[in-house]
């Protein structure tokens, strides 16, 4: 479980990112962050996941602070940026036996899992290849892959399905719920308000820094479409 | 026309990070700060070049050659800005990222391709001034000239890059053609410009024999010169009265450099996404993966980023090379001090301390660690995310810079203690002095590169040459080294070569614990501090 406690974060040109804001997202849940560009929701990721620093408040995941328990939190963590820039000098399979060797998974796993998963989003004959001659699409799959081969307790994305073609969106979504039903959660933001509306158990909308909706996607919307909520929300801020 | 002022104007303010000067912010202040440190700096090197064309110039004049000086600069000039301008010119006219945008805009590439090149040439005419001009003025100290001479000296100092970086550009150009079917491009890269400025070296240290034989050395200096550079000497005839010879230099120069912008413009698009393709295994099968653990992953990952970057490694590597080539010239080579000075003349122990000085001087101009932060990027999202202490990352980048620096101080400690009949303490302190100043330049570059890291790069050059912690790293290397010698010089002269030693060893093992603690206390904040 991650629990996200009165969270501030202010960039050292003085700017107030995210003011006061408190999450907890529950094991086996998936949870969509929603907010226009820049209303704070990858600095709340970042902080989440130990990338960037921050002054109040605290991050908690199954009790540990990411904060004073830093390594022991990004041992159970995979974080997959909107725009993944990955080493461009190393080929895709030793990008990925880097992040197996750090996370310590074991010979036999990554090898079944590598290509399991390579199979799945189709870049297995690509991964003998320079990270710098793949896609973006390649990349976020790349990326995608890194963070699967670790089996993560908590599985932190931003903006998710940029770039993906639509098998490998779609395949994105199963893998999601497959890994909610395996007890693992799931925190990721979008634009994509249909996306979050029938993928999301709870959803939370931030808004300069705020949290101004948040909730079960019932809770937030009522009867009205999650759209029509976002828009009134950030019209009426 | 207009189109070319706007993306000229652009370009600089972008590449020269212009607005931050106007900031009043901590990053402004800095700005500010490096174009301070930079024009002292600039104004130390052209002192520099000034008394090393004076020297030179000296020497010609005593073999009877005094107006050779113009040629040395010529060919000098032509030299540095070919060798600047190879990796350089690849990355700014074929790979630059700004490519997809410009490309996209109303522009013509041939408006495109003048800006690009004007931009190379306004850096390269300021390199150039630093030879040039001190040339200029120590020829007119030895020589009387004329007014057709100071016609000329600004139309050559204009011509002389044309050809240079024609010829570079053009090599990159070809370069291109074979780099998407080389699977080791990089190392290609560095194996190819290492050869070229080792060749280089070992022409210039074929000119050692200034004192025994000066009009020997003015006769070799105008024949290897002229080898070298042709259309030097016929810029050199030119400015010396023959209007013909300048007028085939003015063509040798212009025509390449207009043929190269007509060829580019042409084939510009082509160019570029050659440049930007890469190897493609096309028959790729997976195999078993073998595992390592966190450390070794760690230095596989930030050794394959150290050779990903061909002016990475030229950059850094060069100073440790360099040890070992200059202790093996100064004493085996033809004209080695010990062929030169009779046998008994220099005790063994002096002879240590010259090597221990070149050693420490040569391992105190840089280090891989003053950029290993900023080489990062836009990938230093993914160090922030690991599951690791900030001492375990360090850790890989420190490894580095012992790799490649370690390996050269045992070499030449082993030339030296083959050759020489050392005593055991000196032999000792030839492997732990210089062995200090790298760890001493490995934590401050570290340190340095935390505090001032810069991510805000599209070509790995920034970062690698142009970042202010890397001229914080040199400035340290200068200091440190400073001192490790006054304090060996003072143990020479009040008391014994050991004392010496010891007093040298006292200096750099205080330096070093104060870099070390900087890292490990200030340096872990500054990491943690660091937005990915």
């Amino acid at each position: 479980m991650l629990e996200i406690k009165n969270l501030s974060k202010t960039y050292p040109g003085g700017k107030l990112a995210v003011d006061d804001v408190s999450l907890t997202i529950n094991d086996g849940e998936i949870f969509g962050f929603i907010g226009h560009n820049g209303a704070g929701k990858t600095t709340t990721l970042k902080c989440a996941v130990g990338i960037l620093d921050f002054e109040k408040g605290d991050i908690l995941l199954d009790g540990k602070s990411i904060k004073k328990q830093a390594i022991e939190c990004k041992q159970e963590i995979a974080y997959i940026p909107d725009n993944p820039d990955l080493y461009e000098q190393l080929t895709g399979i030793q990008y990925l036996n880097f992040i197996c060797d750090i996370y310590r998974v074991s010979t036999a796993d990554r090898n079944v899992l590598i290509s399991q998963y390579a199979d799945m989003f189709e870049i297995k004959k690509n991964l003998g290849d320079l990270i710098s001659s793949y896609s973006h699409g390649m990349k976020q799959k790349l990326a995608l892959i890194s963070a699967l081969v670790r089996k993560p307790k908590l599985f932190v994305l931003d903006e998710p399905f940029v770039g993906l073609d639509p098998k490998a969106a779609f395949q994105v979504k199963e893998l999601m719920k497959e890994l909610c039903a395996n007890g693992s959660c799931v925190f990721f933001s979008t634009h994509v308000l249909e996306v979050a509306e029938k993928l999301c158990h709870r959803v939370a909308i931030i808004q300069k820094g705020k949290i101004v909706a948040y909730g079960t996607m019932e809770e937030v919307k009522g009867d009205k479409s999650l759209e029509d909520v976002f828009l009134e929300l950030v019209n009426n801020a | 026309m207009r189109n070319f002022w706007i993306l000229l104007k652009y370009n600089l303010i972008n590449t020269l990070n212009l607005n931050k000067l106007n900031s009043k912010t901590k990053e402004g202040k800095l700005s500010l700060l490096m174009v301070i440190l930079f024009i002292v700096g600039g104004l130390f090197s052209l002192g520099l070049a000034f008394l090393y064309m004076f020297m030179i110039g000296s020497a010609l004049a005593e073999g009877g050659f005094p107006e050779l000086i113009l040629l040395v600069g010529i060919v000098a000039g032509f030299m540095f800005i070919l060798l600047m301008t190879i990796t350089k010119a690849n990355s700014t006219l074929f790979r630059s990222r700004d490519y997809d945008l410009l490309m996209s805009l109303p522009l013509k590439p041939s408006t495109i391709i003048a800006s690009k090149l004007v931009y190379i040439l306004a850096i390269n005419y300021l390199l150039f001034a630093f030879i040039y001009f001190p040339t200029i003025i120590v020829y007119t100290v030895f020589n009387t000239t004329d007014l057709w001479f100071w016609l000329l000296v600004l139309p050559t100092f204009f011509l002389v890059p044309l050809l240079p970086i024609a010829v570079s550009s053009l090599l990159a150009y070809l370069f291109g053609f074979i780099t998407p079917k080389i699977k080791y491009k990089n190392l290609t890269s560095i194996l190819f410009s290492l050869l070229i400025l080792f060749l280089i070296m070992y022409a210039s240290f074929q000119s050692s024999s200034i004192e025994e034989d000066p009009s020997a050395f003015a006769l070799f200096m105008k024949n290897a010169l002229v080898k070298i550079y042709y259309p030097g000497q016929i810029a050199f005839l030119g400015m010396l009265g023959s209007w013909q010879d300048y007028l085939l230099f003015t063509l040798i120069s212009v025509v390449p450099f207009v043929g190269f912008v007509w060829l580019l413009s042409k084939n510009y698009m082509g160019a570029n996404s050659r440049g930007n393709s890469s190897y493609i295994n096309k028959n790729y099968e997976m195999k078993m993966m073998q595992s390592s653990d966190q450390k070794k992953a760690m230095i596989k990952k930030e050794l394959k980023r150290y050779f990903g970057s061909s002016v990475y490694v030229l950059n850094t590597i060069m100073g440790p090379m360099m040890s070992t080539f200059l202790i093996l010239f100064i004493f085996f080579g033809e004209d080695s001090l010990s062929a030169t000075i009779p046998a008994g003349t220099i005790t063994p122990d002096i002879i240590s301390m010259i090597i221990v000085g070149i050693a420490i001087f040569t391992m105190g101009m840089t280090s891989t660690t003053a950029s290993s932060i900023s080489i990062e990027g836009k990938q230093f999202w993914i160090l922030k995310s690991l599951p690791l202490s900030p001492q375990q990352i360090f850790n890989g980048k420190l490894f580095v810079n012992y790799l490649i620096s370690f390996p050269f101080v045992i070499i030449n400690g082993i030339i030296a203690l083959v050759a020489f009949r050392f005593s055991l303490w000196s032999a000792l302190f030839m492997f732990l002095i210089p062995g200090l100043v790298v760890v001493i330049m490995s934590y401050a570059g570290l340190y340095f590169n935390l505090l001032l890291p810069r991510f805000d790069y599209d070509s790995d050059v920034k970062a690698v040459k142009q970042g202010m912690s890397v001229l914080m790293t040199m400035l340290t290397g200068f200091v440190t080294v400073t001192i490790v010698i006054v304090a060996g010089v003072l143990g020479v002269v009040f008391f014994t070569p050991i004392v010496a030693y010891i007093f040298a060893f006292i200096a750099a093992s205080l330096i070093a614990i104060v870099f070390i603690s900087l890292v490990q206390t200030h340096g872990v904040k500054l990491f943690n501090r660091i937005n990915g």
